[in-house]
């Protein structure tokens, strides 16, 4: 489904990407993980055609000549990538408007488990995870075949983690949708994608590489129950 | 508590709202000892950041605080704003959440120091404060701007900020949430190597309070529900989570 090739992205005098290769079938969903400014951005900001490649190629569905509404990317701050004064059906129906199509926001604040008398409600009066919840319905009104997750969890407590990985997961179940979750956090990028990459200074790394085994022993520090053994 | 640095009693804050009062702490009690690491433990708007922000004076007018804060004996709870000034930074300080938002973009960090200094009239040293808070190149930081430093390092440079005075407790809220796993653990260790201060570490990551706090206290919606050993507070979370 997705097939990126020797992508290559430099800011200045930063490489960001050193030559990307990555499949990803149709119905997966790969957790891409990676310290602060290992690249992980850039590439998901160049699937999502926000940043052009230096170098390189990306296909979806076989096709070089895919559009933004076949891959929508939902960033870590959604509140701030919602327009504080649209209602929330306004906010989920923007990108059918734009794109000229229909559909029913309605039915999509609905699938994401927002209560149906929040569609009037404007954005500011959601908490942080129906925010997010508002982001994916938006995200998945065009039926994209791609979704990126980029650390929209991050800086959520863990009740609400827990209530968007199973929204998620169940999405994943019932829309047989394609995803890439990026975070720094191991330990839930295992509970939603079922394969891991690791980014390291714009490439991807085998999971025995250094820099993943670090990654791999904070995440394991940092979980519960091995702070409990 | 004969050995408390901190002792909270019954504290409330309400907020002033159209129609009646909304409480947002309910008669919460705890204290913190010398030398100890106590993290406060809640989900999302149960109150963390308010009850941080009642210890330090920080509240905004429409919230009304009742009750008791004694720090090393001295009542906190309706001291004026001057005396007030005077315990803030020096006794008691505190580390945000977001240092992109505590530094100041436009001055060398250096300067930054040096003005909390000047501003509570104590002497300092910058190596040796950055070196502290585990910044061994401490003349490159010294002399950079908050732009030209990473996450990991910004967010130690507002450590060390509130380290200046050498206050007896520091409060800090969320410290972790805009860093890395390994910058997270890093960071964690510090807290356990810095003595001399004692912290509360208001986090929603329990496996981060685990390892390092004496003692954890869980927030639910305005009250204290539990408190005592990591371990016996998290043990129903560590099944949940299994």
């Amino acid at each position: 489904m997705l097939e990126v090739r020797g992508l290559r992205k430099r800011f200045g005098q930063t490489e960001a990407l050193r030559g990307i290769d990555l499949d990803l079938e149709r119905g997966a969903a790969l957790g891409l993980i990676g310290g602060s400014g290992s690249g992980k951005s850039t590439l998901a900001r160049c699937i999502a055609r926000f940043e052009r490649p230096d170098a390189g190629e990306i296909r979806i569905g076989g096709t070089a000549a895919y559009t933004h509404a076949d891959v929508q990317l939902i960033f870590q701050e959604a509140a701030a990538s919602l327009n504080p004064r649209f209602t929330a059906e306004e906010i989920v129906a923007e990108p059918l408007v734009i794109q000229g199509r229909s559909g029913s926001a309605r039915e999509w604040l609905e699938t994401v488990g927002l209560p149906a008398d929040s569609a009037s409600k404007p954005a500011w009066a959601f908490s942080g995870g129906e925010r997010q919840r508002l982001a994916i319905a938006r995200a998945l009104i065009l039926t994209p075949r791609l979704l990126i997750l980029d650390e929209s969890f991050s800086g959520l407590d863990l009740t609400l983690q827990a209530q968007l990985t199973a929204l998620l997961r169940d999405l994943r179940s019932r829309l047989g949708l394609t995803l890439i979750l990026i975070s720094h956090d191991l330990a839930l990028a295992e509970r939603i994608a079922d394969r891991i990459v690791v980014m390291h200074e714009g490439v991807l790394v085998e999971r025995t590489h250094p820099a993943a085994v670090e990654i791999e022993n904070a995440s394991r520090w940092l979980s519960l129950r091995s702070a409990l053994a | 508590m004969a050995d408390a640095l901190l002792e909270v009693r019954d504290l409330t804050v309400k907020m002033a709202s159209a129609g009646s009062p909304r409480t947002i702490l309910d008669g919460v009690s705890f204290h913190v000892k010398h030398n100890e690491i106590t993290g406060l433990f809640g989900e999302s708007g149960c109150g963390k950041t308010t009850l941080a922000l009642a210890l330090l004076g920080l509240l905004p007018e429409q919230y009304r605080v009742r009750g008791s804060v004694r720090l090393n004996g001295q009542e906190l709870v309706g001291l004026d704003e001057r005396r007030m000034q005077a315990v803030r930074g020096r006794t008691i300080s505190m580390i945000f959440q977001d240092p992109a938002l505590a530094l100041n973009p436009v001055m060398r960090v250096r300067d930054q120091l040096a003005e909390i200094a000047r501003a509570h009239r104590v002497e300092h040293d910058g190596l040796a404060l950055l070196a502290s808070v585990g910044l061994p190149n401490a003349s490159r930081i010294l002399a950079s701007y908050p732009h030209q430093l990473s996450g990991g390092e910004r967010q130690r440079v507002t450590i060390a900020q509130a380290l200046v005075c050498r206050p007896a407790l520091a409060i800090a809220d969320e410290p972790f949430t805009a860093l890395d796993a390994p910058r997270v653990v890093e960071l964690a260790r510090l807290f356990t190597e810095l003595t001399g201060t004692s912290f509360l570490v208001i986090s929603h990551s329990p496996g981060v309070l685990a390892r390092i706090a004496g003692r954890v206290l869980m927030m639910q919606a305005g009250r204290l529900t539990e408190e005592g050993p990591p371990r016996q507070v998290f043990a129903s979370l560590a099944a949940a989570d299994a």
